[in-house]
């Protein structure tokens, strides 16, 4: 039994594959740190307050970054 | 808008933990015992089921999956239920769920003692056990995607993505590492080979460590470190960034634990790169976690689950800095096959791992069980023993592993190896390996105390075990809003969260594994090797089943220190038959590549085998190898042999049409060729006995491309 099958015998150029998902992981991380930068600040305190309770937290004003 | 009211599930969450304490003490003791057994070999007991080679993987096994697993869980569940402010989706998943684990558990315990193993790190377990890995993984993902979609809550908070990517990217890896082919009840080989199975083991392997010991964890730093320090996490920005580029990286580095072997360079090269990247994501949890307790030190320094917080992120931080280092091949040159290795994977083990448990678990219990912990003081003490503990496991093990390298490297002024004979090396470091005993005895200490005073909080206390609670009902919410970002629509949808998580796990895997698999050209094949004869086939599945790959390499990497020691470097094509492979991944004794290259430094003839298995301190008074007196005693049951030979020939290894009918006779041909021999030396032993296949298989190694076999 061929386990792997008979679906790619050559393929020209496998070795430049890894370039390619290089290239994939540049342009998909400076569009998600880009939108995610633009996320109101608002929002961000809200998802970050979300986890407590309505008395848990003190202060709702932090001096940490969104 | 409708306010309900359901219950928390409190009940499922103490079950996790409970059982998180109990293996927790049977996997550090384990521990102690493989401890004891390197430094004093007396501590292997004399038995089959404890020797080293087999306590070994228990060892992993229990902390990976018992007690980081079900502490993992208990963590999850309660946290999982409260940030999406609904009950976990359904009861009956979670009994299944639990008591599936904890029967994992007992069965890898007696299967690994007994010898029934895949011979894959942290994938050992044999194809019944796998099956049944896989319906509880799957009984867990369904639990938790349908708490996800029965939410009352409209967007997903950031623990609960690395939840979903630690579920899907444990489904992805176990079901691709398992792929096997039954031979029997409890025997099976992978259908990958040599190098192509290196690959799938390394990527399943590093990526375990991914996402079962990083991802879900901090998931539930991102819950549990707010909830005790009482601050929200410092940036959620910073918790989106890492979370995408950390999943999609990590899937991408399983080759630096194969650098300088016999792999092709372009995959080597795709695991340096992918792994120093790694640092960058890694970091931005440590730092956003420490961050989070900006203007909250004074409270780290009056409880102790901040205090073991923070000793966790301190240690993930070093141990994702120092991962990508050894990832970088001039330092991997050292570091691999050491014990360098070996004091890397503890920081991150007891100081990440650890201390995140012990930290989480010192918030939750109280909190559950509505009590204060039962002594504060006793907590501050672990927390010490424990800190103290690591260090002495960790820093002497450095120490070890580089004086093992500088030992192997040196050459005298003749330009020979100054220390030719690999034991030399294990008994200068036997002085760092006691040490090692000292720092696991503290860091077990500090946990007895954990121990303790868990159980007495949870005595002293009163869990109910469904809590009120209420939320507003969810209202349909599944249009885009006006300004909402792509990022946050997609936290509110958990399946399309779900697929994109899936496809970034699936492209460093996919890049890696199916050109391996695929392409002939990657595996250069050498017209000299041929299979493994039955005998030796047969030997192969004892040095399998005894964890002999916990000492022993088999893999000559193309260094000068070590082609001078062991003889020719190793080649892809040498491999091409091994289902499974046997590289090994730490040397404690030396490297079996060339042991049957006549003339080479490891060559040794059958009757010095028999002696040294059965006894081995009578040829070296200062090894540390356990003796295997078993392997003159036990037969070998010839009625497997041809299943085996069928079974190869399905996975493709070119034996010829019906040679499994013949196969038994050629054994025993073989055989007696080695009974012959050992009789000429005085050994009078029957051919169907362990330790004539052993031998049989130790002489095959490297000869096929030895001069003596082109003659």
């Amino acid at each position: 039994m061929n386990f792997a099958g008979e679906v790619l015998q050559n393929v020209d150029g496998i070795k430049y594959f890894y370039i390619a998902g290089i290239l994939i992981f540049m342009v998909l991380f400076v569009v998600i740190l880009y939108r995610t930068i633009k996320i109101p600040r608002k929002d961000l305190e809200d998802f970050k307050s979300s986890i407590f309770e309505n008395d848990e937290l003190k202060t709702k004003k932090t001096n940490h970054k969104s | 808008m409708e306010v309900q009211q359901f219950n928390y599930d409190n009940k499922i969450v103490k079950y996790f933990i409970i059982a998180t304490l109990i293996w927790g003490a049977v996997a550090l003791l384990v521990g102690l015992l493989i401890a004891l057994q390197l430094a004093f070999p007396a501590f292997n007991l004399g038995l089959e089921y404890t020797t080293y080679g087999r306590t070994r993987p228990l060892h992993t096994n229990a902390v990976i999956f018992a007690f980081i697993g079900n502490a993992m869980f208990a963590g999850m569940y309660y946290s999982l239920q409260r940030v999406l402010k609904a009950r976990l989706f359904n009861d009956l998943l979670s009994k299944v769920h639990f008591w599936g684990w904890q029967i994992i558990i007992v069965l890898a315990a007696l299967t690994l003692l007994g010898g029934f193993t895949t011979g894959k790190e942290y994938a050992e377990l044999e194809w019944p056990v796998d099956i049944l890995i896989a319906l509880i993984w799957v009984t867990f993902g369904a639990n938790m995607i349908g708490t996800i979609l029965k939410r009352r809550v409209k967007h997903i908070y950031a623990s609960v993505w690395w939840y979903l990517a630690s579920f899907l990217g444990i489904a992805v890896l176990h079901i691709v590492n398992s792929v096997e082919l039954p031979v029997s009840l409890l025997k099976s080989y992978p259908v990958y080979a040599g190098a192509q199975d290196a690959v799938v083991q390394w990527w399943y392997g590093h990526n375990a460590v991914a996402f079962f010991l990083t991802t879900p964890w901090l998931g539930l730093m991102y819950y549990y470190l707010p909830k005790a320090s009482n601050r929200p996490i410092y940036s959620y920005q910073l918790s989106i960034v890492h979370f995408w580029t950390l999943i999609f990286l990590y899937m991408w580095s399983g080759p630096h634990h194969l650098l300088y072997q016999a792999l092709p360079d372009w995959v080597q090269a795709l695991g340096v790169t992918f792994s120093i990247m790694l640092i960058a994501p890694s970091w931005g949890g440590m730092i956003n976690g420490l961050l989070t307790l900006r203007g909250a030190w004074d409270k780290v320094r009056d409880q102790a689950e901040l205090k073991f917080m923070v000793v966790a992120l301190t240690a993930y931080g070093m141990a994702t800095f120092e991962g990508p280092m050894m990832s970088l091949k001039s330092v991997n040159a050292i570091s691999h096959f050491t014990d360098w290795t070996i004091a890397h994977t503890h920081i991150a083990g007891m100081g990440w791992n650890g201390g995140m448990i012990f930290g989480m678990l010192y918030w939750l219990v109280p909190k559950l069980f509505r009590t204060p912990l039962y002594s504060k003081k006793m907590a501050n003490t672990h927390f010490w023993l424990a800190t103290l503990g690591i260090l002495m496991f960790a820093i002497p093990l450095y120490w070890a592993g580089i004086t093992q390298w500088l030992m192997l490297r040196e050459y005298n002024a003749n330009g020979l190896l100054t220390y030719p004979n690999f034991l030399e090396t294990t008994t200068q470091i036997m002085p760092m390996y006691h040490f090692r005993i000292l720092g696991g005895l503290l860091f077990f200490s500090g946990f007895l105390l954990f121990f303790y005073n868990m159980f007495k909080t949870i005595a002293m206390g009163n869990l109910v075990d469904n809590e009120a609670a209420e939320a507003p009902a969810l209202t349909d919410s599944s249009a885009r809003k006006a300004g909402e970002t792509l990022h946050r629509l997609i936290e509110r949808k958990g399946v399309v969260l779900t697929v994109l998580v899936l496809i970034a796990l699936a492209i460093g895997g996919a890049v890696e594994i199916i050109p391996m698999l695929k392409i002939e050209s990657n595996i250069p094949r050498i017209a000299a090797v041929t299979p493994y004869t039955p005998l030796e086939l047969a030997g192969r599945d004892i040095y399998v089943a005894n964890g002999c790959y916990n000492c022993h390499s088999q893999q000559i990497r193309p260094l000068r220190w070590e082609t001078d020691r062991y003889g020719e470097y190793s080649k892809i094509g040498e491999f091409v038959y091994d289902h499974p492979f046997q590289w090994g991944s730490r040397r404690t004794g030396p490297d079996l590549a060339r042991a049957g290259w006549v003339g080479s430094s490891t060559y040794k003839t059958a009757i010095w085998h028999y002696n040294h298995f059965t006894k081995p301190k009578e040829i070296n008074p200062q090894t540390i190898m356990p003796a295997y007196p078993w392997f003159a005693k036990n037969n070998v049951d010839l009625t497997d042999i041809p299943k085996k030979i069928r079974a190869m020939q399905t996975l493709g290894v070119p034996y010829a049409p019906g040679y499994d009918q013949k196969a038994v006779a050629d054994y025993k041909e073989q055989a007696q060729i080695i009974v012959a021999e050992l009789k000429a030396s005085g050994v009078d032993i029957a051919a169907d006995k362990e330790i004539i296949a052993m031998i049989a298989y130790l002489h095959k190694l490297g000869r096929d491309i030895s001069p003596a076999n082109q003659k």
